[in-house]
């Protein structure tokens, strides 16, 4: 393209110079219109050149598809987000009678956004309400947290 | 009896909005600590870096300080833009460049008298071929004026729109960032491709077709308007619908379709959301609420500082494209000026060259224009789309 706008730049300078310096009559115009049809050849220069080639968007651009994201920000937010639900869980068992079990949540930490893994519970020193005596209370904990936390059965881990 | 159940009912008010002031504080300390641990935690160290390589007066409109003094201004209510001391600037800016175009003016003016002169009174003792060599040099001349100015005028627009560039590949992550943070997943699918779309494909494409296009423009302009027999005007406006056409089509597709998509993303985020807060709201009614739980305030903050870094990139957007727009606007109307002096007392080829000149380099506004309203737009749709959340 550069070399194409050089050519153009150059003939037309040439045709105003050629113009001045040859003396007035027959022979100038004949030399004008010889540098016009030039001219004209180098402008239609670049059309042939585009019709030689096969063009591709990907010549000209490098199109790139993603940004890497702040992967220790969102492992602290997440983090953060699972102290917060391992609260609502002790609140959740509070209210319904269930006191002094240890919730940890395991959150995935490849995934950009929050999403609960596992969540282990831990009923060592578990005190429940007297009417959840003949209930099997890993049932009644793994039921709240699936109704509550939209999760599957099997990422409830009960141990003691 | 009366008046004991209006009292009753007296204290009924003044303990429930005492308690709803107490938990309202609560939760408000609560976000304001959360905003401030996740403040900690973001890496702006980027956005500082480029803020140090900003000009002196790009970092006046800024402001001083580091990228998160301004966000935690933003986020306290402290930051205000100063309108008269902003319009100041860029009436300051734009007289100060017009005083740098005086001495070319004035220059271009004594040429073109004294150009003008000679034909005048050439029937008497000069030969057309001489006027013709005169009417050259004197293109030459104005020519060479024009162009000192116009190439530090094509590289300020070149920096600005890689500067732009540069913005976008630092902010854009944070942005996505705190987005993903905010819970935005689908969100964040749809606008991160469009996103590094906007910085690399369509930045290249302004660089690689609509800038060299216009400097064509600009190249015909001139020796289109040196002779009478060759004329470029029709080639000039081929480019110049060349160059429409690109500019207008980036930007009406780009835009049209990231908001549509960025549109529904967020409603599709916003439902899902709500789905399953309310799955936790309604069945444990300690946990649900607006801002009560800890989840929600932790979301509640990203989002916050995503608006407050959304607006700090805008604001640094502005400052960095002000100055080329007004040295732009400064040198079109020097250009139509000129034009309009010279116009009376020369050939018109030369005030033909100077206003078809000012029409070109108005693409160049258009480019860095465009480039800056897709930038705009796009984080307008990041900062405004997962607000829906709540």
């Amino acid at each position: 393209m550069n070399n194409w706008i050089i050519s153009v730049a150059a003939i037309i300078i040439l045709t105003v110079v050629a113009g001045m310096i040859l003396p007035e009559g027959k022979t100038n115009k004949l030399i004008k219109s010889i540098f016009s049809i030039i001219c004209l050849f180098v402008l239609i220069m670049p059309i042939q050149y585009l019709s030689n080639r096969n063009f591709a968007i990907t010549d000209v651009l490098s199109i790139k598809n993603e940004y890497t994201l702040d992967e220790s920000f969102l492992y602290y937010t997440s983090s953060e987000k699972a102290l917060s639900l391992q609260t609502e869980c002790a609140e959740l068992f509070k209210s319904n009678g269930i006191t002094e079990v240890d919730v940890q949540i395991i959150f995935n930490s490849e995934k950009i956004v929050f999403t609960i893994e596992k969540i282990y519970v831990n009923i060592k020193n578990i005190v429940i309400l007297e009417n959840y005596q003949h209930i099997n209370i890993n049932v009644v904990i793994s039921n709240l947290l699936v109704d509550n936390f939209n999760i599957d059965a099997e990422q409830v881990i009960i141990y003691e | 009896m009366k008046k004991i159940i209006y009292i009753l009912i007296l204290l009924i008010i003044i303990s429930l909005s005492i308690t709803t002031e107490v938990y309202a504080k609560n939760d408000e300390e609560k976000l304001d600590d959360n905003i401030t641990d996740q403040l900690d935690v973001l890496d702006t160290e980027k956005l500082d870096d480029y803020l140090d390589s900003l000009t002196d007066t790009e970092k006046s409109m800024f402001g001083e300080g580091t990228f998160k003094d301004k966000i935690k201004a933003i986020l306290s209510g402290d930051f205000k833009i100063g309108y008269d001391s902003f319009f100041d600037a860029i009436f300051s800016l734009f007289f100060k460049n017009i005083l740098t175009y005086i001495p070319i003016f004035s220059s271009i003016g004594a040429i073109c008298i004294l150009c003008g002169l000679i034909s005048q009174i050439k029937p008497s003792f000069l030969s057309e071929g001489t006027t013709g060599l005169i009417f050259f040099v004197t293109y030459c001349s104005v020519l060479l004026l024009i162009l000192s100015s116009l190439f530090s005028l094509f590289q300020s627009v070149y920096d600005s729109i890689d500067s732009i560039k540069t913005q976008m590949d630092i902010s854009f992550p944070i942005l996505l960032t705190l987005m993903a943070a905010s819970g935005g997943n689908v969100s964040v699918s749809v606008y991160q491709p469009a996103a590094a779309f906007l910085s690399s494909g369509i930045v290249q494409l302004f660089f690689a077709v609509v800038l060299p296009i216009t400097a064509l423009i600009i190249i015909f302009c001139v020796v289109g308007n040196m002779s009478d027999n060759i004329k470029l005007t029709k080639f000039i406006d081929l480019f110049k619908s060349i160059n429409k056409w690109v500019i207008g089509l980036s930007l009406t597709i780009f835009t049209v379709f990231l908001s549509v998509q960025g549109i529904t993303s967020a409603s599709y985020d916003g439902i899902s959301f709500r789905a399953a807060k309310y799955a936790i709201g309604n069945s444990v009614p300690i946990i649900g609420g607006f801002l009560k739980d800890g989840f929600d305030l932790i979301l509640a903050s990203s989002v916050i500082i995503k608006n407050a870094v959304g607006s700090g990139c805008i604001i640094l957007l502005v400052s960095s494209i002000l100055v080329p727009l007004v040295e732009i606007a400064s040198y079109s109307l020097f250009l139509k000026l000129t034009a309009a002096v010279i116009e009376p007392v020369n050939d018109s080829k030369i005030a033909n060259f100077l206003s078809s000149l000012s029409t070109g380099i108005n693409y160049l506004t258009a480019s860095l224009l465009a480039i800056a309203f897709m930038y705009f737009i796009t984080i307008m749709l990041l900062v405004s789309s997962s607000n829906s959340f709540f």
